[in-house]
């Protein structure tokens, strides 16, 4: 018999498009059984008291574990990773240094790749007056980013190598929200095949299914 | 004892990783690199961090990047010189972790706008400065907030998170953002300027500003 699997119960705030794709890939991967609830930032709910209940910060992700929220998508895939290890996550680590690894992927693609990509499709989010700047300045400071991806992918398949893993999903959540602001990344041929073999990948079919029967449910009540 | 080097620059949130070594009581060498002078685009700094940034600490020549992976990693490897509270289970931790990222993907980026506006924009910086300080504004309150009623973040004890949080806050005070009002974080503030790792770090920085005048 397979040892007893852990139990919990599962329940994560999320955003259309947002980058709670992320979180939901997580979950679709453990597959453990969970309840969504999507936000409407076009009615604020983010910013209305009884979610800054959850998360004073007003942002999604959160995942309310027996009643608790944890927030930040990476605390939230390291505890996902933690409880159910063998859903593939991550790769097993074998050290606090491989660990310590698998921290600094995810948080360069959360403090860096994120804020940057925030740069390109709302740069109204970086500055109280003119735009174009700062979505020039976005579209650079992706260029970069894409060059250093590009290169890396040219080596391997996924970001730790023939396997897929969370740090590939995040990665695809960041670029393809960068063309969502209009950048064009059709110069990083490299970036374009990781993508492909991202979308390929059932659980993040399964997430975006489940954000978009998410968002379809409430739509309506924008209109 | 492995070997320990630091790229960093004085002032910089690598500071923050400076005072975790400190805290630890490693030995460790370190190495300024100038922003300033776009050091950290250069062909040997790549070697080094691909990503081009610092913090990056080599441990026996094996890079790790990003200040809050390098805490984390310090704070598992040292787990006596007490960088974060002791943690009961992966719940307590993954809270932990929330935290620390908390501040190095929202607080960081944000006070970037403040200091460095010219960071996120190709035009006019002095609007990119301006949301900059609306962004950090409710987090320097709620910061103060929280500390009404405690002498560090997670209470009676000291972590490496408060010098984080401090980083941010007094990074942005450089960036002209006024920390008057906020009584709590003053006091905050002068509990971290106290501590005794803080002060090895600031003497370390202040040590590798003088090489980096000298060779100027
Ligand atoms: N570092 C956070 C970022 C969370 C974040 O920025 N979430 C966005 C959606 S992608 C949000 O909730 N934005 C609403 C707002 O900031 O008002 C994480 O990784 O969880
Ligand atoms: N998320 C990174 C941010 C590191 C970072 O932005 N470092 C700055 C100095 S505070 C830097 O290296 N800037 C140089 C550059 O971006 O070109 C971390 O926490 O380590």
């Amino acid at each position: 018999m397979p040892p007893e699997q852990p139990r919990h119960d599962l329940e994560v705030y999320i955003g259309y498009t947002a980058c709670t794709r992320v979180t939901l890939t997580a979950l679709e991967t453990v597959g453990q059984p969970y309840r969504e609830r999507l936000i409407l930032f076009e009615k604020g709910e983010h910013k209305a008291p009884d979610f800054l209940r959850i998360n004073p910060q007003g942002k999604v992700p959160a995942l309310i574990v027996d009643g608790q929220a944890l927030c930040e998508n990476l605390a939230i895939i390291t505890w996902l990773n933690k409880t159910w290890p063998e859903a593939g996550l991550l790769p097993p680590a074998s050290d606090a240094f491989e660990e310590a690894q698998q921290l600094s992927a995810l948080a360069w693609v959360a403090s860096t790749w994120h804020p940057s990509v925030r740069a390109v499709k709302v740069p109204m989010m970086w500055t109280t007056g003119d735009t174009a700047g700062v979505r020039e300045r976005g579209g650079q400071l992706m260029s970069g980013l894409l060059d250093r991806l590009d290169r890396e992918l040219a080596e391997r398949r996924f970001w730790f190598g023939a396997d897929w893993s969370i740090v590939d999903s995040y990665l695809w959540w960041a670029y393809i929200n960068s063309e969502f602001g209009g950048f064009d990344l059709s110069p990083w041929t490299n970036v374009a095949r990781h993508r492909a073999d991202v979308e390929a990948m059932p659980q993040v079919q399964r997430a975006l299914a489940r954000e978009q029967a998410a968002w379809d449910a409430r739509k309506g009540e924008l209109a | 004892m492995a070997s320990y080097t630091l790229y960093h620059l004085p002032g910089a949130c690598s500071r923050v990783t400076m005072t975790a070594l400190e805290q630890c009581g490693v030995d460790y060498a370190d190495h300024p690199v100038n922003l300033m002078q776009g050091e950290q685009h250069s062909p040997e700094f790549r070697k080094v961090n691909p990503r081009g940034k610092i913090p990056a600490l080599l441990v026996d020549g094996q890079l790790i990047a990003e200040n809050a992976a390098i805490q984390w990693w310090l704070g598992k490897t040292f787990p006596a010189a007490g960088l974060f509270p002791a943690a009961g289970n992966d719940w307590e931790e993954a809270q932990i972790l929330s935290d620390l990222f908390w501040i190095s993907s929202g607080w960081h980026p944000s006070v970037r706008a403040n200091m460095m506006p010219i960071r996120w924009t190709t035009g006019d910086p002095a609007p990119v400065r301006e949301r900059g300080k609306q962004l950090v504004k409710p987090l320097f309150e709620a910061f103060d907030a929280h500390m009404a009623d405690r002498q560090w973040w997670y209470g009676d004890d000291w972590s490496i998170v408060d010098v984080y949080f401090y980083w941010n806050y007094t990074t942005a005070e450089e960036g002209q953002y006024d920390l008057t009002g906020l009584a709590n974080l003053a006091a905050h503030r002068a509990r971290v300027e106290a501590w005794p790792a803080f002060q090895r770090a600031l003497a370390r920085e202040n040590a590798a500003r003088e090489r980096m005048a000298n060779a100027a």
